[in-house]
């Protein structure tokens, strides 16, 4: 943002909207990203992502926020409450007419989003068996790709949550343990865990100079 | 001619001699692969349907902002009224030797019984409205019911 969120924040209270949409358009794309790890769908998402930009703007116009925080990382706050509340609601929405809808998610039925933000482990060998691991002489790059949005998008999403809020947020360790009322070593051990669980993939697959061809 | 290139990525594939540095080059590649999967796009018209609802949501706020202000100027007209009725107008109509020896307050209390019987009169005879502690006390709950029920309003507005 080229004006600072003070002067977006003093703008929007003199009655010129036009400062919120330079938020608008900042945050959308990486606010859906977070949405869609949650809600899976992509109409809910947006949905969900225009009410959040309200009550962000009602926080605004009615001095709810108060600067103690960026204005991008309360943002997120919004967002994510906002996704999980929407989750919750249209979970058993879902369940109670057809169940089909929820089978693309990781979620099983009457999990809490929240309580599997604690139990989430990613198995040592859960992923392994997804893909097939045998060395072979020729590779692309774009192979190499597929394989990690393979992965990306097939991890629980108490895993894909924290790595979208880290690495499309922008948003720091500390920022996302206060958001997800998370301690912070979990945080920072399910990072690494899910990093480094995609990299022991690649490499049991792609030798490093295979990998390395395409950095 | 074919021409032959030498970067310092085919160097590091080559002779594989910097453990250290394939490792970070292979962190950055597996980050930059993360990013790009884990982004997402808003439809087209996202920023404009917002800015809609925005625009909405400001002459909502508008809206509330004059309900408030009407709200106000009732309770502050029926404050000014009971005040007008407890102290001005037994201030108008003086005060016995007897009520000032027995305090201010007690002074109020007596001259406000005298003042709503005297403003009673005064509505029977020119209106043919009877105006008592009754009339006085529904009153005051309809005003507290009216500035509620606009509070609510505005509570279930901004929900929904």
């Amino acid at each position: 943002m080229s004006l600072s969120d003070s002067e977006i924040i003093k703008n929007i209270n003199e009655g010129d909207t036009s400062s919120f949409r330079i938020i608008v358009d900042e945050l959308k794309d990486k606010a859906l990203s977070l949405t869609m790890k949650i809600l899976k769908s992509r109409e809910d998402s947006e949905d969900c992502l225009q009410e959040s930009f309200l009550k962000l703007f009602r926080s605004i116009t009615s001095g709810k926020f108060e600067e103690r925080s960026k204005l991008s990382t309360y943002f997120y706050t919004i967002v994510y409450n906002t996704a999980v509340d929407n989750y919750k609601k249209l979970k058993s929405r879902r369940f109670s007419i057809v169940s089909i809808d929820v089978e693309g998610s990781s979620f099983e039925e009457g999990d809490d989003l929240l309580r599997k933000y604690y139990d989430a482990k990613i198995e040592k060998n859960e992923f392994d068996d997804k893909y097939d691991l045998s060395t072979e002489s020729i590779i692309s790059e774009s192979e190499i790709k597929q394989i990690i949005s393979d992965y990306i998008n097939s991890i629980p999403e108490q895993y894909s949550v924290i790595l979208t809020m880290f690495y499309i947020n922008d948003l720091s360790h500390d920022e996302i343990a206060e958001i997800l009322r998370l301690p912070l070593g979990t945080v920072k051990n399910r990072i690494f865990r899910a990093k480094n669980k995609l990299k022991e993939i690649i490499l049991k697959k792609f030798s490093e100079e295979e990998i390395l061809q395409y950095v | 001619m074919k021409k032959f290139s030498f970067t310092i990525k085919n160097f590091y594939s080559i002779f594989n001699t910097m453990p250290d540095g394939n490792n970070k080059n292979i962190d950055s590649y597996l980050d930059d692969n993360i990013k790009q999967t884990l982004k997402s796009r808003t439809s087209d018209d996202f920023s404009f349907e917002m800015m809609k609802r925005v625009e909405i949501e400001k002459e909502f706020a508008k809206q509330d902002r004059k309900t408030d202000n009407v709200a106000k100027f009732v309770i502050g007209g029926l404050l000014a009224a009971m005040i007008i009725l407890s102290v001005g107008i037994p201030l108008l109509f003086g005060v016995s030797e007897t009520d000032q020896s027995t305090g201010y307050f007690s002074m109020i209390t007596d001259n406000l019984t005298g003042a709503i019987e005297y403003f009673s009169i005064l509505t029977t005879e020119n209106l043919g409205i009877a105006f008592n502690l009754k009339t006085l006390s529904v009153l005051i709950i309809s005003s507290v019911f009216i500035f509620l029920f606009s509070k609510a309003d505005k509570l279930l507005l901004k929900k929904f």
